[in-house]
Protein backbone atom coordinates (compact mmCIF):
# COMPACT_ATOMS: atom_id res chain seq x y z
CA UNK A 1 0.00 0.00 0.00
CA UNK A 2 1.52 3.34 -1.04
CA UNK A 3 2.60 5.65 1.71
CA UNK A 4 -0.02 8.40 1.62
CA UNK A 5 1.14 11.85 2.66
CA UNK A 6 -2.07 13.77 2.19
CA UNK A 7 -3.32 13.01 5.67
CA UNK A 8 0.04 13.69 7.27
CA UNK A 9 1.17 17.17 8.14
CA UNK A 10 4.68 17.44 6.76
CA UNK A 11 7.24 19.97 7.98
CA UNK A 12 8.19 22.79 5.55
CA UNK A 13 11.64 21.36 4.96
CA UNK A 14 10.44 17.82 4.33
CA UNK A 15 11.69 16.20 1.17
CA UNK A 16 8.26 16.37 -0.41
CA UNK A 17 7.77 20.07 0.32
CA UNK A 18 11.25 20.85 -0.96
CA UNK A 19 10.53 19.00 -4.17
CA UNK A 20 7.25 20.87 -4.57
CA UNK A 21 9.09 24.13 -3.97
CA UNK A 22 11.60 23.20 -6.64
CA UNK A 23 8.77 22.31 -8.99
CA UNK A 24 7.45 25.84 -8.37
CA UNK A 25 10.81 27.28 -9.41
CA UNK A 26 12.80 27.52 -6.19
CA UNK A 27 16.28 26.25 -7.06
CA UNK A 28 17.57 26.46 -3.49
CA UNK A 29 15.04 23.79 -2.45
CA UNK A 30 16.65 21.37 -4.87
CA UNK A 31 20.06 22.12 -3.41
CA UNK A 32 18.82 21.02 0.02
CA UNK A 33 17.30 17.87 -1.39
CA UNK A 34 20.43 17.05 -3.33
CA UNK A 35 22.74 17.46 -0.33
CA UNK A 36 20.49 15.20 1.74
CA UNK A 37 20.41 12.28 -0.66
CA UNK A 38 23.33 12.52 -3.04
CA UNK A 39 25.63 10.20 -1.09
CA UNK A 40 22.93 7.56 -0.55
CA UNK A 41 22.17 7.51 -4.28
CA UNK A 42 25.87 7.34 -5.14
CA UNK A 43 26.49 4.45 -2.73
CA UNK A 44 23.44 2.66 -4.08
CA UNK A 45 25.12 2.58 -7.47
CA UNK A 46 28.52 1.75 -6.05
CA UNK A 47 27.13 -1.30 -4.24
CA UNK A 48 25.87 -2.68 -7.53
CA UNK A 49 29.49 -3.58 -8.24
CA UNK A 50 30.00 -0.63 -10.54
CA UNK A 51 33.17 1.43 -10.90
CA UNK A 52 33.22 4.87 -9.32
CA UNK A 53 33.01 6.62 -12.70
CA UNK A 54 29.98 4.59 -13.75
CA UNK A 55 28.32 5.11 -10.37
CA UNK A 56 28.80 8.86 -10.75
CA UNK A 57 27.41 8.75 -14.27
CA UNK A 58 24.31 6.87 -13.17
CA UNK A 59 23.86 9.21 -10.19
CA UNK A 60 24.04 12.12 -12.59
CA UNK A 61 21.38 10.51 -14.79
CA UNK A 62 19.13 9.97 -11.79
CA UNK A 63 19.27 13.57 -10.63
CA UNK A 64 18.82 14.87 -14.16
CA UNK A 65 15.70 12.78 -14.48
CA UNK A 66 14.40 14.33 -11.25
CA UNK A 67 15.14 17.80 -12.65
CA UNK A 68 13.62 17.20 -16.06
CA UNK A 69 10.46 15.51 -14.76
CA UNK A 70 9.84 17.92 -11.90
CA UNK A 71 6.58 19.08 -13.49
CA UNK A 72 5.17 15.56 -13.18
CA UNK A 73 6.04 15.16 -9.51
CA UNK A 74 3.06 14.56 -7.21
CA UNK A 75 3.61 14.27 -3.47
CA UNK A 76 1.56 11.12 -2.99
CA UNK A 77 4.51 9.13 -1.66
CA UNK A 78 7.83 9.72 0.02
CA UNK A 79 10.27 11.63 -2.16
CA UNK A 80 12.93 9.10 -1.20
CA UNK A 81 10.81 6.30 -2.66
CA UNK A 82 10.37 8.30 -5.84
CA UNK A 83 14.12 8.96 -6.01
CA UNK A 84 15.26 5.40 -5.51
CA UNK A 85 12.59 4.02 -7.84
CA UNK A 86 14.18 6.14 -10.55
CA UNK A 87 17.67 5.03 -9.50
CA UNK A 88 16.62 1.39 -9.61
CA UNK A 89 15.18 1.76 -13.11
CA UNK A 90 18.42 3.34 -14.22
CA UNK A 91 20.43 0.42 -12.83
CA UNK A 92 18.14 -2.06 -14.59
CA UNK A 93 18.46 -0.14 -17.88
CA UNK A 94 22.21 -0.05 -17.50
CA UNK A 95 22.45 -3.76 -16.74
CA UNK A 96 20.15 -4.81 -19.57
CA UNK A 97 21.95 -2.94 -22.30
CA UNK A 98 23.26 -5.75 -24.49
CA UNK A 99 25.81 -3.53 -26.13
CA UNK A 100 27.43 -2.79 -22.82
CA UNK A 101 27.73 -6.34 -21.53
CA UNK A 102 31.37 -6.62 -22.43
CA UNK A 103 31.92 -3.18 -21.01
CA UNK A 104 30.05 -4.20 -17.87
CA UNK A 105 32.38 -7.11 -17.31
CA UNK A 106 35.37 -4.86 -17.67
CA UNK A 107 33.87 -2.28 -15.37
CA UNK A 108 33.01 -4.88 -12.75
CA UNK A 109 36.61 -6.00 -12.82
CA UNK A 110 37.63 -2.40 -12.41
CA UNK A 111 35.20 -2.02 -9.50
CA UNK A 112 36.64 -5.11 -7.85
CA UNK A 113 40.12 -3.64 -8.23
CA UNK A 114 38.94 -0.36 -6.75
CA UNK A 115 37.34 -2.22 -3.83
CA UNK A 116 40.55 -4.10 -3.22
CA UNK A 117 42.63 -0.93 -3.15
CA UNK A 118 41.11 0.97 -0.20
CA UNK A 119 40.07 0.13 3.35
CA UNK A 120 40.73 -2.95 5.45
CA UNK A 121 40.60 -6.47 4.08
CA UNK A 122 37.20 -6.95 5.71
CA UNK A 123 35.77 -3.82 4.14
CA UNK A 124 37.10 -4.85 0.74
CA UNK A 125 35.59 -8.30 1.18
CA UNK A 126 32.23 -6.78 2.16
CA UNK A 127 32.07 -4.71 -1.02
CA UNK A 128 33.01 -7.67 -3.15
CA UNK A 129 30.45 -9.92 -1.46
CA UNK A 130 27.66 -7.39 -1.96
CA UNK A 131 28.55 -7.02 -5.63
CA UNK A 132 28.50 -10.78 -6.01
CA UNK A 133 24.90 -11.14 -4.71
CA UNK A 134 22.15 -12.01 -7.22
CA UNK A 135 20.40 -8.92 -8.60
CA UNK A 136 17.17 -9.09 -6.56
CA UNK A 137 19.00 -9.92 -3.32
CA UNK A 138 21.47 -7.15 -3.94
CA UNK A 139 18.67 -4.67 -4.63
CA UNK A 140 16.89 -5.63 -1.44
CA UNK A 141 20.06 -5.56 0.63
CA UNK A 142 21.31 -2.22 -0.65
CA UNK A 143 17.92 -0.50 -0.43
CA UNK A 144 17.44 -1.68 3.13
CA UNK A 145 20.97 -1.45 4.45
CA UNK A 146 22.29 1.60 2.57
CA UNK A 147 19.14 3.64 2.03
CA UNK A 148 17.11 2.71 5.10
CA UNK A 149 13.94 1.49 3.38
CA UNK A 150 11.64 -0.93 5.16
CA UNK A 151 10.67 -4.31 3.74
CA UNK A 152 7.22 -2.87 2.89
CA UNK A 153 8.66 0.09 1.04
CA UNK A 154 11.04 -2.11 -0.93
CA UNK A 155 8.15 -4.37 -1.86
CA UNK A 156 6.28 -1.32 -3.13
CA UNK A 157 9.24 -0.02 -5.07
CA UNK A 158 10.16 -3.34 -6.65
CA UNK A 159 6.54 -4.39 -7.12
CA UNK A 160 7.09 -7.67 -5.30
CA UNK A 161 5.36 -9.32 -2.42
CA UNK A 162 6.53 -8.50 1.06
CA UNK A 163 7.37 -12.17 1.69
CA UNK A 164 9.57 -12.37 -1.36
CA UNK A 165 11.45 -9.24 -0.35
CA UNK A 166 11.89 -10.54 3.15
CA UNK A 167 13.17 -13.82 1.77
CA UNK A 168 15.65 -11.99 -0.46
CA UNK A 169 16.84 -10.00 2.51
CA UNK A 170 17.39 -13.11 4.58
CA UNK A 171 19.28 -14.94 1.83
CA UNK A 172 21.43 -11.91 1.19
CA UNK A 173 22.41 -11.68 4.84
CA UNK A 174 23.20 -15.38 5.04
CA UNK A 175 25.43 -15.23 1.99
CA UNK A 176 27.27 -12.22 3.23
CA UNK A 177 27.86 -13.71 6.62
CA UNK A 178 29.11 -16.99 5.12
CA UNK A 179 31.42 -15.12 2.79
CA UNK A 180 32.75 -12.91 5.52
CA UNK A 181 32.92 -15.37 8.42
CA UNK A 182 36.62 -16.00 7.85
CA UNK A 183 37.31 -12.34 8.66
CA UNK A 184 35.55 -12.46 12.02
CA UNK A 185 36.90 -14.06 15.16
CA UNK B 1 14.81 -24.79 11.98
CA UNK B 2 11.99 -23.22 13.98
CA UNK B 3 10.69 -19.73 13.31
CA UNK B 4 12.25 -18.42 16.48
CA UNK B 5 15.61 -19.83 15.52
CA UNK B 6 15.27 -18.26 12.08
CA UNK B 7 14.47 -14.90 13.56
CA UNK B 8 17.36 -15.20 15.96
CA UNK B 9 19.78 -16.10 13.17
CA UNK B 10 18.51 -13.20 11.07
CA UNK B 11 19.03 -10.79 13.94
CA UNK B 12 22.56 -12.04 14.37
CA UNK B 13 23.31 -11.62 10.68
CA UNK B 14 21.89 -8.10 10.71
CA UNK B 15 24.02 -7.16 13.70
CA UNK B 16 27.07 -8.63 12.02
CA UNK B 17 26.54 -6.66 8.80
CA UNK B 18 25.69 -3.55 10.76
CA UNK B 19 29.00 -3.74 12.58
CA UNK B 20 30.85 -4.07 9.28
CA UNK B 21 29.02 -1.10 7.79
CA UNK B 22 30.00 1.06 10.73
CA UNK B 23 33.62 0.59 9.79
CA UNK B 24 33.17 1.54 6.15
CA UNK B 25 34.64 4.86 5.10
CA UNK B 26 32.10 7.38 3.83
CA UNK B 27 31.93 7.54 0.05
CA UNK B 28 30.75 10.70 -1.60
CA UNK B 29 30.35 12.21 -5.04
CA UNK B 30 32.96 14.44 -6.64
CA UNK B 31 32.69 18.22 -6.42
CA UNK B 32 32.56 18.42 -10.24
CA UNK B 33 29.48 16.21 -10.38
CA UNK B 34 27.80 18.22 -7.61
CA UNK B 35 28.46 21.45 -9.46
CA UNK B 36 27.17 20.04 -12.76
CA UNK B 37 23.92 18.78 -11.24
CA UNK B 38 23.25 21.97 -9.28
CA UNK B 39 23.94 24.07 -12.38
CA UNK B 40 21.47 21.95 -14.36
CA UNK B 41 18.90 22.36 -11.60
CA UNK B 42 19.30 26.15 -11.60
CA UNK B 43 19.17 26.38 -15.39
CA UNK B 44 16.00 24.29 -15.54
CA UNK B 45 14.01 26.66 -13.34
CA UNK B 46 15.56 29.85 -14.66
CA UNK B 47 12.69 32.13 -15.63
CA UNK B 48 12.29 32.24 -19.37
CA UNK B 49 10.53 34.93 -21.36
CA UNK B 50 7.21 33.31 -22.20
CA UNK B 51 6.20 33.06 -25.84
CA UNK B 52 2.90 34.82 -25.19
CA UNK B 53 4.79 37.88 -24.01
CA UNK B 54 6.55 38.15 -27.36
CA UNK B 55 3.24 37.76 -29.18
CA UNK B 56 1.65 40.39 -26.97
CA UNK B 57 4.48 42.85 -27.64
CA UNK B 58 4.19 42.29 -31.40
CA UNK B 59 0.43 42.77 -31.31
CA UNK B 60 0.78 45.95 -29.24
CA UNK B 61 3.33 47.36 -31.71
CA UNK B 62 1.08 46.57 -34.66
CA UNK B 63 -1.91 48.15 -32.93
CA UNK B 64 0.11 51.29 -32.20
CA UNK B 65 1.16 51.60 -35.84
CA UNK B 66 -2.43 51.16 -37.04
CA UNK B 67 -3.74 53.72 -34.53
CA UNK B 68 -1.12 56.24 -35.61
CA UNK B 69 -2.05 55.71 -39.24
CA UNK B 70 -5.77 56.13 -38.53
CA UNK B 71 -5.05 59.23 -36.48
CA UNK B 72 -3.05 60.73 -39.31
CA UNK B 73 -5.82 60.00 -41.81
CA UNK B 74 -8.72 61.39 -39.82
CA UNK B 75 -7.12 64.21 -37.84
CA UNK B 76 -8.82 67.52 -38.94
CA UNK B 77 -5.58 69.47 -38.66
CA UNK B 78 -3.81 66.99 -40.89
CA UNK B 79 -6.67 67.13 -43.38
CA UNK B 80 -6.35 70.96 -43.61
CA UNK B 81 -2.61 70.67 -44.10
CA UNK B 82 -3.03 68.09 -46.82
CA UNK B 83 -5.58 70.30 -48.56
CA UNK B 84 -3.17 73.25 -48.40
CA UNK B 85 -0.21 71.26 -49.62
CA UNK B 86 -1.93 69.67 -52.59
CA UNK B 87 -1.79 72.67 -54.95
CA UNK B 88 1.87 73.20 -54.38
CA UNK B 89 4.00 73.92 -57.34
CA UNK B 90 5.94 70.72 -56.88
CA UNK B 91 3.21 68.79 -58.62
CA UNK B 92 2.33 71.60 -61.02
CA UNK B 93 5.86 72.12 -62.14
CA UNK B 94 6.47 68.46 -62.82
CA UNK B 95 5.44 68.52 -66.51
CA UNK B 96 7.49 71.68 -67.08
CA UNK B 97 10.49 70.08 -65.42
CA UNK B 98 10.12 67.17 -67.78
CA UNK B 99 9.77 69.42 -70.80
CA UNK B 100 12.75 71.57 -69.86
CA UNK B 101 15.11 69.38 -67.88
CA UNK B 102 17.65 71.21 -65.77
CA UNK B 103 20.94 69.83 -64.61
CA UNK B 104 20.57 67.61 -61.57
CA UNK B 105 22.43 70.01 -59.34
CA UNK B 106 20.11 72.87 -60.18
CA UNK B 107 17.10 70.67 -59.42
CA UNK B 108 18.58 69.76 -56.08
CA UNK B 109 19.15 73.41 -55.28
CA UNK B 110 15.53 74.14 -56.08
CA UNK B 111 14.28 71.26 -53.97
CA UNK B 112 16.41 71.99 -50.90
CA UNK B 113 14.52 75.10 -49.70
CA UNK B 114 11.21 73.29 -50.18
CA UNK B 115 12.36 70.42 -48.01
CA UNK B 116 13.57 72.81 -45.34
CA UNK B 117 10.22 74.61 -45.37
CA UNK B 118 8.34 71.33 -45.12
CA UNK B 119 10.41 70.44 -42.10
CA UNK B 120 9.76 73.81 -40.51
CA UNK B 121 6.08 73.46 -41.24
CA UNK B 122 5.90 70.08 -39.52
CA UNK B 123 7.66 71.42 -36.45
CA UNK B 124 5.70 74.67 -36.11
CA UNK B 125 2.57 75.21 -34.00
CA UNK B 126 -0.82 74.91 -35.84
CA UNK B 127 -1.45 78.70 -35.98
CA UNK B 128 2.07 79.39 -37.16
CA UNK B 129 1.78 76.55 -39.60
CA UNK B 130 -1.29 78.07 -41.25
CA UNK B 131 0.41 81.46 -41.57
CA UNK B 132 3.51 79.83 -42.96
CA UNK B 133 1.49 77.85 -45.45
CA UNK B 134 -0.24 80.97 -46.73
CA UNK B 135 3.02 82.91 -46.98
CA UNK B 136 4.68 80.04 -48.70
CA UNK B 137 1.86 79.68 -51.20
CA UNK B 138 2.18 83.35 -52.12
CA UNK B 139 5.92 83.08 -52.43
CA UNK B 140 5.70 79.95 -54.50
CA UNK B 141 3.13 81.51 -56.78
CA UNK B 142 5.46 84.45 -57.30
CA UNK B 143 8.40 82.15 -57.92
CA UNK B 144 6.29 80.12 -60.33
CA UNK B 145 5.40 83.24 -62.28
CA UNK B 146 9.06 84.25 -62.43
CA UNK B 147 10.08 80.82 -63.60
CA UNK B 148 7.42 80.74 -66.28
CA UNK B 149 8.47 84.18 -67.50
CA UNK B 150 12.11 83.11 -67.56
CA UNK B 151 11.26 79.93 -69.39
CA UNK B 152 9.28 81.93 -71.96
CA UNK B 153 12.16 84.28 -72.58
CA UNK B 154 14.54 81.34 -73.00
CA UNK B 155 12.19 79.69 -75.41
CA UNK B 156 11.98 82.94 -77.36
CA UNK B 157 15.73 83.25 -77.40
CA UNK B 158 16.04 79.70 -78.69
CA UNK B 159 13.45 80.40 -81.34
CA UNK B 160 15.31 83.56 -82.34
CA UNK B 161 18.52 81.61 -82.67
CA UNK B 162 16.93 79.04 -84.86
CA UNK B 163 15.10 81.63 -86.91
CA UNK B 164 18.20 83.76 -87.24
CA UNK B 165 19.96 81.01 -89.12
CA UNK B 166 17.40 79.32 -91.29
CA UNK B 167 18.57 77.27 -94.22
CA UNK B 168 19.03 79.30 -97.37
CA UNK B 169 16.11 77.71 -99.09
CA UNK B 170 13.84 78.52 -96.15
CA UNK B 171 14.57 82.26 -96.08
CA UNK B 172 12.40 82.96 -99.07
CA UNK B 173 9.51 81.00 -97.68
CA UNK B 174 8.78 83.26 -94.72
CA UNK B 175 5.10 83.98 -95.01
CA UNK B 176 3.26 87.24 -94.50
CA UNK B 177 1.54 85.89 -91.42
CA UNK B 178 4.89 85.17 -89.84
CA UNK B 179 5.98 88.69 -90.62
CA UNK B 180 2.85 89.98 -88.88
CA UNK B 181 3.62 87.84 -85.83
CA UNK B 182 7.14 89.17 -85.73
CA UNK B 183 5.89 92.69 -85.93
CA UNK B 184 3.52 92.05 -83.04
CA UNK B 185 6.29 90.67 -80.86
CA UNK B 186 8.97 93.31 -80.29
CA UNK B 187 11.10 90.92 -78.21
CA UNK B 188 11.27 88.48 -81.07
CA UNK B 189 12.15 91.28 -83.49
CA UNK B 190 14.90 92.45 -81.18
CA UNK B 191 16.20 88.91 -80.97
CA UNK B 192 16.17 88.63 -84.73
CA UNK B 193 18.09 91.91 -85.01
CA UNK B 194 20.85 90.62 -82.74
CA UNK B 195 20.76 86.82 -82.45
CA UNK B 196 23.66 86.83 -80.00
CA UNK B 197 22.09 89.32 -77.60
CA UNK B 198 20.50 86.61 -75.38
CA UNK B 199 23.73 84.63 -75.00
CA UNK B 200 24.57 83.77 -71.43
CA UNK B 201 28.05 83.72 -69.97
CA UNK B 202 29.22 80.14 -69.45
CA UNK B 203 30.42 79.54 -65.91
CA UNK B 204 32.95 76.92 -65.03
CA UNK B 205 30.31 74.95 -63.07
CA UNK B 206 28.02 74.87 -66.08
CA UNK B 207 30.96 73.76 -68.19
CA UNK B 208 31.53 70.82 -65.79
CA UNK B 209 27.85 69.88 -65.80
CA UNK B 210 27.76 69.89 -69.60
CA UNK B 211 30.96 67.87 -69.75
CA UNK B 212 29.51 65.36 -67.31
CA UNK B 213 26.39 64.99 -69.46
CA UNK B 214 28.44 64.59 -72.66
CA UNK B 215 26.92 67.72 -74.19
CA UNK B 216 28.19 68.94 -77.56
CA UNK B 217 28.72 72.47 -78.81
CA UNK B 218 29.11 74.34 -82.05
CA UNK B 219 30.93 77.60 -82.62
CA UNK B 220 28.52 80.30 -83.80
CA UNK B 221 30.73 83.37 -83.78
CA UNK B 222 34.01 84.67 -82.45
CA UNK B 223 35.71 88.03 -82.11
CA UNK B 224 38.85 89.31 -80.45
CA UNK B 225 37.48 88.83 -76.89
CA UNK B 226 34.76 86.17 -77.00
CA UNK B 227 33.46 83.01 -78.54
CA UNK B 228 29.72 82.36 -78.96
CA UNK B 229 28.75 78.72 -78.68
CA UNK B 230 25.50 76.89 -79.20
CA UNK B 231 25.54 74.12 -76.59
CA UNK B 232 23.17 71.17 -76.83
CA UNK B 233 21.61 71.03 -73.36
CA UNK B 234 19.88 67.62 -73.34
CA UNK B 235 18.36 68.17 -76.76
CA UNK B 236 17.68 71.88 -76.29
CA UNK B 237 20.15 74.31 -77.93
CA UNK B 238 21.31 77.17 -75.72
CA UNK B 239 23.52 80.10 -76.67
CA UNK B 240 26.52 80.86 -74.45
CA UNK B 241 29.32 83.40 -74.53
CA UNK B 242 32.81 82.53 -73.29
CA UNK B 243 35.85 84.73 -72.92
CA UNK B 244 38.96 83.98 -74.97
CA UNK B 245 40.97 84.74 -71.84
CA UNK B 246 39.45 81.69 -70.20
CA UNK B 247 38.96 79.26 -73.05
CA UNK B 248 40.77 78.37 -76.26
CA UNK B 249 39.26 76.72 -79.30
CA UNK B 250 41.77 75.30 -81.75
CA UNK B 251 41.14 75.93 -85.41
CA UNK B 252 40.34 72.31 -86.20
CA UNK B 253 37.46 72.38 -83.72
CA UNK B 254 35.85 75.55 -85.06
CA UNK B 255 33.54 73.80 -87.49
CA UNK B 256 30.90 71.19 -86.72
CA UNK B 257 29.72 69.77 -83.43
CA UNK B 258 32.42 69.17 -80.88
CA UNK B 259 32.57 67.52 -77.42
CA UNK B 260 33.15 69.68 -74.35
CA UNK B 261 36.68 68.28 -74.10
CA UNK B 262 37.51 70.21 -77.29
CA UNK B 263 36.90 73.42 -75.35
CA UNK B 264 40.26 74.01 -73.66
CA UNK B 265 40.28 75.91 -70.40
CA UNK B 266 43.36 78.14 -70.30
CA UNK B 267 42.81 80.02 -67.07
Amino acid sequence: MPTQLSAVVTPPDSDENLMLAYKAGQASAFEQLYRRHKDAVFRYFLRQGLATAVAEELSHDTWLRIINHRENYVANALFKTYLFTIARHIVIDHTQKKSTRQELTELQELAAEEAAEGGTALQQALKQQIAALPFEQRQTFVLKQESGFSIEQIAEMTQQSKEKVKSSWRYALQKLRQGLSQYVD
Amino acid sequence: MSTNEQEHSLAQDEAFIESLYAELEPETTSAEMDAAILAAAHTAVKPKRPAWLLLLASAASLLLVVMLGVHQLFDPQTQRELAAIQPQQVDDLQPMDEAMPLPARAQQEMAAPRLAEKKLRSEAAPAQRTAMLQAQQKEESRALSDEIAEADSEMLAGTATVVAEPPVDMKSSVSASEAKAKAAAPAVVAALADPLAGAKALTHEQYQVFAAHGAQWELVKEDEKNYWLRIDNLGRPELYRISRNEYLIRDRFKSGRQPMSALLRVK
